[in-house]
């Protein structure tokens, strides 16, 4: 049951984690507005489902296109001026938070005009295999199923095509690949597109997982931070390592310390902070190398697997 | 009536006033004058909120030996009547837990910047962030510290025995106010001593400080130290002040608050905390006169909302087109400088 859920998690974890590692490897923005892409996309499932009755299936596209286009506004409107400006790093992580304040914000302000502060998507997942404890319903396959495929599919596309080497070559050296010719304006936009669609996947199922709130896409965004700080900041298969991690230690760990010292279930959270605080310690070598260097293999062979 | 309205409107706004300067001061030692991008302000502030939460309630508890349940509505008013009856000893508990809130403000600061202070800064930016939102969930849903969920109340105002409203009100806007500038005399005298500059050359050029023998990290440590336990401070003036410690306050927006009136003030200059923090007073309490008189709560949802689409629709245009701030730092305030002046004036 701990594992079930441990992995589901991960998986969700692992799909923001993603998408974040991607904007900040080339685009350089910590985007901390992310949250609100998964939000919309959750709202947008919930909502059609439970209101229009619209086919689960078909809910996806629709929640995919609506992180698709606020993801580009955004961009239009707020990043790319500031990007234009000169901004630091700093500032532009600062208006990202505001701009995710301002669209929850917005976001509570729709939703209790339309009495929807809390919303659950018409659906109810049906156990396919359920032996004792042990139940794993279809919503957890295909959620572990098409995170998955997702990575896969992002992996090909990042390596084999020629978006693909573009994109390489943004994130090594955004002066260069102008210089050589790549139309790196128009490659944001795409890459902004590429960006929002793990982003309104994971709405999409948050809406058929749990209850949807204004708050939360941030709720998830926060452990997907620490998952990207756990795997070295930019490092993709570090990410998605780390948002694993986060999920194990959230839900079998935390359950475990709950069967065997009773400990309330309660102190969850402080379980994904410490696990991003003694990656922090690690990295910064404040734990002495020789007792670690087993763990710092590991760690510096997940950030020299960068595509 | 009236009367009695608009002295509690400004005793109310000089309160707010007081703890978003100090809050915002501290966001300035650190980010304006050393560099340190401290998204976690949130933490550090909700910090003295929870330390003046757990504290006195319970010295209440032993003290009175009160049988309700700690969390409920009758010990909170218990707690109360007794404050109206112990003036010193509703005094004395609330310098206590300044005084508590003080030391594990920077205590904490500490501790939770030291993995990430050798480390680039927006390492420090992101996990204080994470800290600040990780801990409030878990205050959330850990009942023993602050009653959960719910909160809670019965925190008495240390002026709780005066009678008269008005005046309590005023008196505790005069404290606030007092402590205020005593902090900022403080930070005033910090950055302008050679402990100051070097935290500016910090901010310049780290390497470079390095190189000349500061110990760069442990004076960053220092410095997020101070600014959390001036943020301590500021939250516990505002849980004295609200009387109720409740953790779903203490979201992102206060991180925002900070971030927005050192913006609007101009990075690395004290006074235009002074003009930001004063500025931020007058649109919340405007907003919210505007909205109970004209129209008359007549809004189908919460005023916080609207407020904070306002300030986040301020923050992200102070980025755009005024991203040095709307006051430029000014020059340092050493001593060569002032016998220099004085020489040139006596030589005219």
């Amino acid at each position: 049951m701990a594992i079930g859920s441990s992995i589901v998690i991960g998986s969700l974890y692992a799909l923001i984690g993603y998408g974040l590692t991607l904007t900040l490897g080339s685009i350089r923005i910590y985007n901390w507005a992310y949250a609100e892409y998964v939000t919309v996309a959750a709202y947008v499932t919930a909502v059609l489902s439970s209101r229009y009755l619209l086919n689960i299936i078909l809910c996806f596209p629709v929640a995919i296109i609506s992180s698709i286009i606020v993801s580009i506004a955004i961009d239009e409107i707020i990043y790319k001026p500031l990007e234009k400006r000169g901004s630091k790093g700093i500032q532009i992580m600062l208006a990202s938070i505001a701009t995710g304040l301002l669209l929850r914000y917005i976001i509570y302000i729709f939703a209790s005009l339309n009495n929807i502060v809390i919303i659950k998507a018409r659906y109810a997942p049906e156990p396919i295999i359920n032996y004792k404890m042990f139940v794993i319903t279809d919503l957890d396959l295909s959620i572990i199923f098409t995170t998955i495929t997702l990575l896969i599919l992002f992996y090909l596309l990042l390596s084999k095509t020629l978006f693909g080497k573009q994109f390489r070559a943004l994130w090594d050296n955004a002066e260069l690949a102008r210089l050589s010719g790549i139309r790196i304006y128009r490659l944001r936009r795409y890459i902004w597109i590429l960006v929002s669609i793990p982003a309104g996947i994971t709405g999409a199922f948050w809406a058929l997982y749990s209850t949807v709130t204004p708050t939360s896409g941030w709720g998830l965004l926060l452990p997907a931070f620490a998952a990207t700080i756990v795997g070295g900041i930019t490092s993709i298969p570090g990410t998605v390592a780390g948002g694993y991690l986060l999920g194990f230690g959230e839900n079998f760990i935390m359950y475990l310390i709950n069967r065997f010292f009773g400990i309330s279930l309660a102190y969850k959270p402080l379980i994904s902070l410490s696990i991003m605080f003694i990656a922090l310690l690690i990295r910064a070598e404040f734990i002495p190398i020789k007792m670690m260097k087993q763990t710092r293999i590991f760690i510096s062979f997940l950030r020299s697997r960068r595509i | 009536m009236i009367y009695a309205d608009v002295v509690s409107l400004i005793a109310t706004s000089i309160t707010f006033f007081s703890i978003y300067f100090i809050l915002s001061l501290s966001l300035n030692l650190e980010y304006g004058f050393t560099g340190l991008p401290n998204f976690g302000k949130t933490f550090f502030f909700s910090l003295g909120a929870y330390v003046a939460g757990t504290l006195i309630p319970r010295v209440y508890q032993v003290l009175f030996n009160i049988q309700q349940n700690i969390c409920s509505a009758d010990a909170a008013t218990l707690r109360i009547q007794i404050a109206r009856e112990e003036p010193i000893l509703t005094f004395v508990l609330f310098l206590i837990s300044l005084a508590t809130s003080i030391i594990f403000g920077a205590f904490m600061g500490f501790i939770l910047s030291y993995p990430s202070l050798k480390l680039r800064e927006d390492y420090l930016a992101i996990s204080l962030l994470i800290i600040a939102e990780i801990s409030r969930v878990f205050i959330r849903t850990e009942p023993s510290l602050i009653c959960g969920n719910n909160g809670i109340g019965g925190i008495p105002n240390p002026f709780i025995w005066i009678n008269d409203p008005v005046v309590k009100e005023l008196l505790y806007a005069t404290m606030s106010v007092s402590i205020a500038m005593l902090s900022y005399m403080y930070i005033e005298r910090l950055v302008n001593s050679p402990y100051g500059r070097v935290l500016k050359s910090i901010r310049d050029d780290e390497l470079m400080s390095r190189l000349l023998g500061k110990l760069t990290h442990r004076v960053k440590g220092e410095v997020l130290a101070i600014a959390s336990a001036l943020s301590a401070v500021a939250g516990c003036l505002y849980a004295f002040f609200i009387g109720f410690v409740y953790p779903d306050d203490f979201i992102i927006i206060w991180t925002m608050y900070a971030w927005l009136i050192v913006l609007l003030g101009g990075l690395a200059n004290n006074k235009g905390v002074i003009i930001g923090s004063a500025l931020l007073v007058v649109i919340d309490r405007g907003l919210r006169i505007v909205i109970s008189s004209w129209l008359m709560y007549s809004i189908p949802f919460d005023i916080s909302y609207l407020r904070g689409i306002i300030f986040s629709l301020l923050l992200i245009a102070i980025l755009l087109f005024r991203p040095k701030g709307v006051f430029p730092e000014k020059p340092l305030k050493t001593i060569a400088e002032k016998t220099v002046k004085t020489m040139t004036t006596t030589d005219n």
